[in-house]
């Protein structure tokens, strides 16, 4: 019985993982090149500030909240931090996975203890919850909430889940646990592309536009 | 000219550039935009949401700019967007937003939703779903001097006024002067004062100007509306007058969409550059202050705070200048919160002040702005722009609310310190 798990972990992380990443950085390119190709127009007017300066800046000062706004909409502000910064941690810190990196790479930094990286787990868990719940409560939110919206907070939960689940051996086969946690991952990695979680890269860019129009005019981004 | 839906869907195509595709890319209905939002924040509507008012033009991009939309376009899983639909968005693009440009701050993932609604505008008035008064503000424009109709005897009376009362020579179409002036509409036929203040600051300053009598105007409607050919003609008026003349310059006046239509959205309209600089009069007036060309004399006691347009600060950066002017002479200069960057709006800003159905909800629209002015109580309240002015004054009494309005320029002009023989006498 533990072959079949130990087959279907196999091959989760073997074929399967294959598959996904080529989806999920085939998706990538596909999705910025067909932002990129649609160009925008040289701006005539006679620049006032930076633009190219304060679009770099607005990439990295967006991160923190427009002053006093955050009262207005704690739980999206606070959660989505937590989630973030949780996700980011557990993903980048966790030993294993930086034995994963270290193999395809050859690249490795030191792994965080087993109880930040489980504080972190559970911290992101919580605060998707959080962020699921606002989006069912919330007017503003409901309003704004498509089904793509759900999607990605199960997809983003459920490696999250699988990972503390396997490596905790909470309940379950640990090998199976493992198994569906790789797949979630791939899961995660092949709707990447196609859905709002493709944020996560073009953030970048859409910052950078909106610093690049306003620093033109010498106005705040 | 008939406007069709497909001339709106076309006109909307045609805006989805590399930016815009970036900002629907990034959404990710967080809904913080709706916090930053003026409409939404006095009513608490949803339907307000900025991020909804471009959902059409999110919906053509996903549908035809990317390829699973065009996949899912195929078999029929994707709503085409319908005359229904824009008719059915029209008040959402024009009567709800000032293009205000708080969202466009806010936004986390950074999406500038302004310049969507710009540019959703633009597919809505092709389309023929835009308020009346604009469509009609466009045509008396467009056909003659001013959006509110033929003011050329009324700019030629108001300059006459402006010369008995300061004695100071304002030329027409004099060539080779320093600077072209242009007004906005509003301060022709309601605060004409500004000439007399900008003839004493200027003469003061040894600054030689002009007024060309066939592009005296300064709004354009064009990008209130959504009209790339309007806005594209009116700032072709201005250019050529301004080339013709040969001046090194064009004073923008207190009017905040002027400045944007003129300073940054102009060069593209036409597409090149201009052969002179475009200036607000606020940042001319700072500049002479720093030159040492504008002096002050006497201080007013009065408890004065000040308006940022939308278009000037938030969305032209023109922040600290209007604040080192009011310094000179104010003794009791006190800021609303969030005061600058991300001030609230009048609310009648991007055509909705001329929108006459979106009167009430503009009225409540206000209570945003209220609040910070009842906060710190002010005896005056200045701003550079001439529809912010026009706006507070119908609001102010609306509300009852006491305060006097105040054009910057007129301000200065009062605290003038023209007595000592000072910097050249050229005008």
């Amino acid at each position: 019985m533990n072959n079949e798990a130990f087959d279907l972990l196999m091959w989760a992380r073997g074929p399967a993982f294959d598959i996904a990443i080529i989806i999920f950085l085939g998706g990538i390119v596909l999705r910025v090149v067909e932002i990129l190709v649609l160009g925008r127009k040289k701006d005539m007017a006679p620049p006032k500030g930076n633009p190219v300066g304060q679009g770099i800046r607005t990439v990295f000062s967006r991160t923190s909240p427009p002053e006093g706004l955050v009262k207005f909409a704690p739980i999206t502000y606070i959660g989505g931090y937590i989630f973030h910064i949780g996700f980011f941690i557990a993903f980048f810190f966790f030993a294993p996975h930086i034995a994963l990196f270290e193999d395809a790479f050859g690249i490795s930094w030191p792994g965080w203890g087993r109880a930040i990286i489980e504080g972190a787990t559970a911290l992101a868990l919580l605060a998707l919850i959080a962020l699921f719940y606002t989006r069912i409560s919330d007017p503003i939110r409901r309003s704004l909430t498509t089904f793509d919206d759900y999607i990605v907070l199960i997809l983003s939960a459920l490696p999250l889940i699988t990972g503390y689940v396997a490596v905790n051996k909470l309940f379950g086969d640990p090998t199976f646990m493992m198994a569906l946690h790789v797949l979630s991952v791939n899961a995660l990695l092949i709707a990447f592309p196609f859905t709002k979680l493709m944020h996560a890269v073009t953030f970048v860019m859409a910052r950078y536009y909106n610093g690049t129009i306003q620093g033109r005019k010498g106005a705040e981004s | 000219m008939t406007a069709t839906l497909e001339r709106g869907l076309n006109a909307l195509r045609e805006q989805i550039d590399a930016p815009v595709a970036s900002f629907f890319s990034s959404c990710v209905s967080c809904g913080l935009c709706a916090e930053a939002c003026l409409f939404y924040r006095a009513t608490e509507d949803p339907k307000y949401i900025p991020i909804r008012k471009v959902e059409l033009m999110r919906r053509i991009w996903s549908r035809e700019f990317t390829l699973l939309g065009r996949i899912a376009g195929m078999f029929g899983l994707v709503k085409n967007v319908t005359d229904q639909d824009l008719s059915d968005w029209e008040t959402l693009v024009y009567d709800s937003c000032t293009m205000c440009g708080r969202c466009t701050l806010v936004c986390p993932v950074g999406n500038d939703i302004t310049m969507m609604i710009r540019k959703m505008r633009e597919g809505m008035s092709a389309a023929g779903h835009a308020p009346v008064e604009l469509i009609g503000a466009a045509q008396r424009h467009t056909d003659g001097n001013s959006p509110m109709g033929d003011l050329s005897k009324a700019i030629q009376a108001q300059v006459k006024n402006a010369i008995n009362e300061t004695g100071i020579e304002i030329e027409f179409d004099k060539p080779g002067v320093d600077y072209m002036a242009i007004l906005s509409a509003q301060e022709i036929a309601e605060f004409p004062d500004v000439l007399a203040a900008m003839a004493r600051i200027f003469k003061k300053a040894g600054l030689t100007w002009t007024i060309a009598s066939d592009a005296f105007e300064a709004t354009n409607v064009g990008i209130q509306l959504g009209s790339r050919d309007v806005a594209r003609k009116l700032v072709q008026r201005v250019v050529d007058a301004a080339e013709r003349l040969g001046v090194k310059g064009v004073i923008s006046p207190e009017c905040g969409h002027a400045y944007q239509a003129l300073r940054w959205e102009g060069p593209n309209l036409i597409g090149r550059a201009y052969n002179f600089e475009v200036i607000h009069i606020v940042e001319l007036l700072d500049k002479l202050r720093a030159e040492g060309r504008l002096k002050t004399k006497g201080k007013n006691s009065q408890r004065v705070t000040f308006h940022d347009p939308c278009q000037i600060n938030r969305r032209g950066g023109i922040n600290k200048e209007p604040r080192r002017l009011l310094n000179m002479f104010s003794e009791d200069f006190v800021e609303t919160d969030d005061a600058g960057t991300f001030n609230w709006c009048c609310g009648g800003g991007g055509g909705v002040g001329a929108n006459e159905r979106a009167e009430p909800l503009r009225h409540q629209a206000f209570k945003m702005k209220k609040v910070q002015l009842d906060k710190v109580e002010p005896d005056v309240v200045v701003t550079m722009c001439a529809y912010c002015h026009h706006t507070l004054d119908n609001v102010f009494e609306e509300f009852d609310m006491e305060q006097e309005i105040v054009g910057l320029t007129e301000l200065v002009a009062e605290y003038l310190d023209d007595d000592d023989a000072g910097s050249g006498e050229k005008a």
